[in-house]
């Protein structure tokens, strides 16, 4: 209360309704009238554009009224000019946005009142007008004419790659290497319009490549998928691929994760996801006396595993021989390389052969040094053929010892070989026979063991059933045994020495040391035909393993003998897959090893090996040592297997091929 | 307070997104152990479908948001299902494509949706946080209204130099002639500055034009400098919120025209593949 001055306020608001305008007067008792958008407010303006309290008009004690603009951001106005506080008079205009009161005080002692006015929205000139300045406009560039020109422009560099033969740019994805020389000429594999879940057909790829190679090998083998996929369903095009060679795992694991779900027939192979994670133990064939089909034996099948061939190869004993024995035979200790050789292509090892790997130690075994020094036969015969050697042999001695038997008449010479029906055994012959039976003794012997160090002997004629060597001999040299058996007809019909070509043939070998007459022939198997010779009157060995001192005699009346039991070493125990022992040679760890040793890192069990049929390959769990994934060697499907084998190999080879000559049986 | 779009109905599209991509990637990583990955395989040619008949979709809400009649659920909704949805294309097409790449018009078609795709992402930032700071702004002065506010204060200044020396006149006259010749500058606020310097301009301007007013007319320069710097702080105001609306609707122009070109580059890729 100040000066008894009245501290109520009255406003005056005009308010429309129904088209009359009517004034509505409001009493406003207190100091203060608040002017703002809040309910709260005394004088409520209620246009959003007003603060929620947006100014106040209070009683000072000189009895002033002084208006505060509240708003902090907006803006009030009295006659015109902003003001943040003013002294009301009486005749002055406030302003609050486009709200107009009036001040008037008609009594001091009366109230303060405001006649409140709502002005006409004012419209600026558009000119002056800023909003639409600022706005966003895109002028000529509409949203609708960047669309029309980005389309645009992707179909004319459509229409230009096309039209400059760019057509990589339409492709799924870049040609390999090899394509890439026609990548333009879509029509060389697209030869007409398919859909795109079709793959181009197997014609377009033989075109250039050869047909014969276009069948998977192993389609033929025991797998017969129906029908075979197409080449490009492999050798996926377009896709990434610079070599489609290298086909990926996937592709081999579409069909290996689960053959039964591909077809039905296929028999029972494990299923394989990686080489890392559930690729099944190596597996080796081994020949099956009743079946066609070989036995395939996991490395992992200790009972089944087991080698067939029939050599008596005692690794132990080769690696743990004396250094002192060595030494007299001029030699160094043995090492694995000294009979285990790369082949040229630094992958395989090369068959082992007598003549390069054995005979440097073993020359004497050929011989029989007590009758005749520096005299040998030819190691690879059969005894049949050992026994004609020898009587080759002293034949030829007798003559070089006995001149005057050049000089006799030719009547009254000795031929050997040729004597007349009925006529008694002369001295030249017994001369020949005694010292061929006694050479016989030593070479043929299992006690004093030449042949029988390593080869085991067999009759021609077994009751037993063929072993599994045997079987794998007959069923790997069926078709040249026939040829055998009139060969050797053709011996045992006709006397030695009316061959007088191949006498001096075989006895020229014999004497200058060097003939290995497997290694040369390619074959470890001659059978004689015991049949024939048995109708003949021959004496024949029938037992199937012999003892030869016991039933050898030299009495022996025909060359019918024992058999040496074909070695059937496996020329590669895995043939479908591709190894390199040179690289793994070059691994810091193997060469560690120690020159030729390195071989032990992989093949652990060799050093201890004394029998034969101890296979001696590493297991799988060995290769994954290194070979694994994620950053181990390379473990795809390819860096082992091949899948395009025109031929497929034999897994039951144990002989070389004949045609090349540089490769001879052991 | 209203729900985002981003969590419409508790964020029903975001968890069927997930779940979808959650599906999509187990059953690539599925394929792609057991086969090679590319889009004319069985599964290629699936998440090809799948990529196009999304893209559709997401082309419809241009369509949807004009239908205000439609009753084919909320506007919220289709844009809710319209983010998600568009982001998971991210992932699906690279999955058809075996996540192989070139200089082709399969790739320009992914190229194009991505950029669609980032600009939606982009559009996405904007439309969460600008909206606040518009609000800031807007607290001072409505944008719509800022200029029949200023309208009244040319008025106003008008009104208070009609009677006075030439030089007040002057200053009036240059002002609306200030405003007259203003050009657009729409996408240019997006870049350059906020004019945030313009009281200070406008006051080191007045500063120097004090001296020649005549001593009878200081008093209305004053009232009239106020007016000017009140009209100044108007502008201000005006440029910070237009630059953030303008924001709101750059990144459509980018969005809209590549979307268009997209679905026909993804047309020309269809065209091709089924050819050869």
């Amino acid at each position: 209360m100040v000066g008894g001055a009245s501290m109520s306020f009255q406003i005056i608001r005009k308010v429309s309704s129904r088209g009359e305008v009517r004034e509505r007067i409001l009493e406003v008792s207190g100091e203060i009238l608040r002017i703002g958008r809040s309910v709260s407010s005394e004088l409520r303006l209620e246009d959003l554009s007003v603060s929620l309290n947006h100014a106040e008009i209070r009683l000072d004690e000189q009895g002033r009224y002084i208006l505060r603009d509240t708003s902090k951001v907006q803006a009030t106005y009295v006659n015109r000019a902003p003001v943040e506080e003013a002294v009301l008079c009486h005749g002055d205009v406030i302003r609050i946005q486009h709200y107009l009161l009036s001040v008037s005080q008609p009594d001091l002692s009366g109230p303060f009142v405001l006649a409140v006015e709502e002005t006409p929205r004012t419209q600026i000139e558009p000119s002056l007008a800023l909003m639409p300045k600022f706005q966003l406009s895109g002028g000529r560039w509409s949203k609708g004419r960047i669309a029309s020109v980005l389309t645009l422009l992707v179909l004319v560099g459509s229409i230009l790659a096309l039209a400059l033969e760019k057509r990589e740019v339409f492709m799924p994805g870049p040609v390999s290497v090899k394509h890439s020389k026609f990548a333009h000429q879509c029509e060389v594999c697209h030869a007409s319009m398919k859909p795109v879940w079709n793959f181009v057909g197997n014609a377009a790829c033989q075109t250039c490549h050869r047909s014969d190679i276009l069948s998977p090998a192993h389609f033929k083998q025991e797998v017969a998928l129906s029908p075979s996929p197409l080449c490009a369903s492999c050798h996926l095009e377009h896709k990434g691929q610079k070599v489609l060679a290298d086909v990926p795992d996937t592709k081999c694991v579409q069909c290996h994760g689960d053959l039964k779900a591909r077809d039905q027939q296929v028999p029972d192979i494990a299923a394989v996801h990686s080489f890392t994670n559930d690729h099944p133990e190596f597996a080796v064939s081994r020949s099956r006396p009743d079946r066609a089909v070989p036995l395939r034996v996991r490395l992992n099948d200790k009972a089944q595993l087991k080698d067939d061939g029939r050599l008596k190869l005692n690794h132990a004993l080769h690696l743990e021989l004396e250094k002192d024995y060595l030494e007299t035979m001029g030699l160094k200790p043995l090492t694995c390389s000294e009979c285990h050789r790369i082949d040229n292509e630094g992958r395989n090892m090369q068959p082992i052969t007598f003549q390069r790997d054995c005979r440097q130690c073993h020359a004497a075994d050929l011989e029989f040094a007590q009758l005749l020094p520096g005299r040998s036969v030819t190691h690879g015969r059969q005894p049949a053929a050992v026994r004609q050697q020898l009587v080759e042999i002293f034949s030829t001695v007798y003559l070089q010892n006995h001149p005057e038997e050049a000089k006799k008449p030719e009547h009254l010479r000795w031929i050997p070989g040729r004597r007349l029906p009925g006529q008694p055994q002369t001295e030249q012959e017994r001369y020949v026979v005694d010292r061929q039976a006694e050479a016989e003794k030593i070479l043929f012997s299992s006690k004093i063991r030449r042949c029988l160090k390593c080869h085991f002997a067999e009759s021609p004629v077994s009751d037993l059933p063929p072993s599994a060597s045997e079987n794998r001999a007959m069923s790997s040299q069926v078709a040249t045994r026939e040829k055998e058996e009139a060969r050797a007809l053709r011996l045992a019909a006709s006397p030695p020495s009316l061959s007088p070509n191949r006498d001096e043939k075989d006895v020229g070998r014999g004497n200058n040391g060097t003939n290995d007459e497997s290694d040369k022939s390619g074959k470890n198997v001659s059978v004689y035909p015991i049949a024939r010779a048995t109708r003949e009157g021959m004496d024949v060995f029938l037992p199937n393993m012999i003892t030869l001192d016991s039933s050898y005699t030299s009495t022996l009346p025909s060359p019918g003998l024992f058999l040496i039991a074909s070695v059937n070493v496996p020329v590669r125990w895995l043939p479908y897959s591709r190894f390199d022992h040179q690289a793994h040679s070059a691994l810091p760890e193997l060469k560690a090893k120690g020159k030729g040793n390195w071989c032990v890192a992989c093949h652990e069990s060799a050093p201890a090996s004394r029998k034969t049929e101890d296979v001696l390959l590493p297991s799988i769990g060995l290769c994954r040592n290194c070979h694994m994934e994620p950053g181990g060697a390379q473990s795809s499907c390819r860096s082992c297997h091949n899948f395009h084998v025109p031929k497929p190999p034999d897994p039951l080879a144990s002989v070389p091929h004949q045609s090349d000559p540089n490769v001879a049986s052991p | 307070m209203g729900t985002s779009f981003l969590t419409y109905r508790s964020g029903r599209w975001f968890w069927i997104s997930s779940a979808i991509a959650l599906g999509l990637v187990l059953h690539y990583l599925n394929y792609q152990s057991r086969a090679v990955a590319y889009g004319g395989s069985a599964e290629g040619l699936l998440y090809g479908v799948a990529g196009t008949g999304l893209i559709v979709v997401l082309m419809y809400l241009g369509i949807r948001k004009r239908s205000y009649a439609s009753a084919t659920g909320t506007l919220q909704g289709w844009v809710s299902a319209h983010v998600y949805l568009g982001l998971l294309t991210l992932l699906l097409i690279p999955m058809h494509a075996g996540f192989r790449f070139g200089w082709d018009v399969h790739t320009l078609a992914f190229v194009l949706l991505l950029v669609v795709i980032l600009s939606g992402v982009v559009g996405l930032f904007f439309y969460r946080n600008i909206p606040a700071r518009l609000t800031r702004y807007e607290a001072g002065q409505q944008a719509d209204k800022i200029d029949p506010e200023m309208g009244r204060l040319l008025s106003d200044m008008r009104a208070l130099v009609k009677d006075k020396s030439d030089a007040l006149v002057q200053i009036y006259k240059a002002e609306v002639a200030t405003l007259q010749h203003r050009a657009p500058k729409g996408w240019s606020l997006l870049l350059k500055g906020q004019g945030s310097d313009l009281l200070a301009l406008r006051s080191a301007d007045l500063a120097s034009k004090v001296s020649g007013i005549p001593p009878e007319d200081q008093a209305a320069f004053q009232i009239l400098s106020q007016l000017l710097l009140k009209k100044a702080q108007l502008e201000v105001n005006l440029l910070h919120q237009m630059r953030l609306r303008n924001a709101l609707q750059a990144w459509l122009y980018v969005h809209v025209p590549v979307s268009i070109a997209m679905v026909f580059a993804v047309g020309l890729h269809l065209v091709v593949v089924f050819i050869y």
